[in-house]
C-alpha cells in the first residue's frame, strides 16, 4: 500500500486560548510531603528510612508486589 | 466521514496514522484536562485522594492500572539530588508486553510541579527502578497500545495521553539514555554506570504542556 494510503484528513477549530485556560484551571497546589524524619519513631527503633534503603537498594523500583518499598528506591518490588 | 477511497474526511488537515494517534491522544489529553478543571482538581491531587503524602509511600498504593493493565504507575516524593524545578514528586511508569507477563520495564519517569503540572521526563538509571532493561529501539518497537480514551479512570487516562502526546519525545528521550550509558561506561555490560548511586536519572526532557497541545491540536486543525 502506498504511503499515501495512509494519510487522513482531519480537522476542527480550537483556540490556543481554550489550551491555556483549561490547563489554567487544573493549576491546584499539592500538600507538602511529610518528610521521613518527622515521623515519630527512628532508626533507633528499627524503623528504616528511605535513606538508608537508598544507600543500597533501588528506591523506584517495581516487581512483584508493584509499588512496596522495595530493593529498588522507584521498582515495583 | 469517509469517502470512497476509505480515508477520514472530517475537515481540513491531512495526517499520517502516527501523527493521527499523537492527535487523538493529544484530544484525549485536552478532554482530561477538562474534566479536571471542572472538578478543581488535577491528576495528583486525585491520586492522593486528599491525603497529605508521606515520602515513605506509593500513590495509589497498589499502583495505577492503565491500557488494560499493560501499564503501571505510581507517584511519590521524595529527595534526590537531581530534581526537576519545583518538583513535587514524579510518577515512575513502567509497562509489559502482555497481561499475563511479570516483567515489567521502567519506561520513563515524570516530573510533577507543586501545582500538579508535568514539568520534566526522565529517563531512571536501572538501580534506582530494577526490572527489565531494555534498549530504546526495542522499547520503540515493543510497547504496548495506551488507547488512553478507553480508559474510564481520569487520572489513567490523562497519563495514558500524555505519554501518546509525548511519543516522540519519550523514544528520543531513551535514545538519548542509551547513549549516555555507551559514552559513560567502560564495562561491556555497563554496570559501572547501572550501578553508579552517584547517578539518578541518565537522560531528562523539558515538559511545555501548552506548547504541546497548542503544536499538536491547533497545527492540523488548521492546516489545509
Amino acid at each position: 500500500m502506498k504511503r499515501r494510503a495512509s494519510k487522513i484528513i482531519f480537522g476542527s477549530a480550537l483556540s490556543v486560548a481554550a489550551i491555556a485556560v483549561a490547563i489554567d484551571h487544573t493549576r491546584h497546589p499539592l500538600p507538602e510531603p511529610i518528610a521521613v524524619e518527622q515521623r515519630a519513631t527512628s532508626a533507633d527503633e528499627g524503623v528504616a528510612t528511605i535513606e538508608d534503603q537508598q544507600s543500597e537498594e533501588a528506591p523506584c523500583a517495581m516487581d512483584g508486589a508493584p509499588c512496596a518499598m522495595g530493593e529498588a528506591p522507584c521498582s515495583m518490588d | 466521514m469517509r469517502d470512497g477511497r476509505g480515508t477520514l474526511q472530517h475537515g481540513l488537515g491531512v495526517m499520517t496514522w502516527h501523527e493521527l494517534d499523537q492527535y487523538i491522544s493529544a484530544r484525549t489529553l485536552l478532554s482530561a484536562i477538562v474534566q479536571l478543571g471542572r472538578k478543581e482538581t488535577n491528576p495528583v491531587l486525585m491520586i492522593l485522594g486528599g491525603t497529605t503524602p508521606n515520602m515513605e509511600h506509593r500513590y495509589p498504593p497498589d499502583g495505577m492500572s492503565f491500557a488494560q493493565d499493560c501499564w503501571r504507575a505510581f507517584y511519590h516524593s521524595h529527595e534526590t539530588p537531581d530534581k526537576a524545578p519545583n518538583e513535587h514528586g514524579h510518577f515512575h511508569i513502567f509497562a509489559r508486553k502482555k497481561k499475563e507477563s511479570d516483567e515489567w520495564t521502567h519506561v520513563v519517569g515524570l516530573a510533577v510541579d507543586i501545582v500538579g503540572q508535568p514539568v520534566e521526563w526522565f529517563a531512571a538509571n536501572k538501580w534506582v527502578v530494577r526490572g527489565i532493561w531494555h534498549p530504546a529501539t526495542y522499547l520503540k518497537r515493543h510497547l504496548p497500545p495506551l488507547d488512553p480514551h478507553e480508559d474510564k479512570n481520569l487520572a489513567a487516562q490523562w497519563l495514558a495521553a500524555l505519554l501518546g502526546t509525548y511519543r516522540d519525545e519519550i523514544n528520543d528521550l531513551l535514545v538519548a539514555r542509551d547513549s549516555f550509558v555507551e559514552t559513560h561506561s567502560e564495562k561491556d555490560d555497563h554496570t559501572d554506570v547501572f550501578e553508579d548511586r552517584s547517578i539518578w536519572k541518565l537522560a531528562k526532557c523539558h515538559i511545555d504542556l501548552q506548547s504541546k497541545l497548542e503544536s499538536v491540536l491547533t497545527h492540523h486543525d488548521t492546516a489545509s
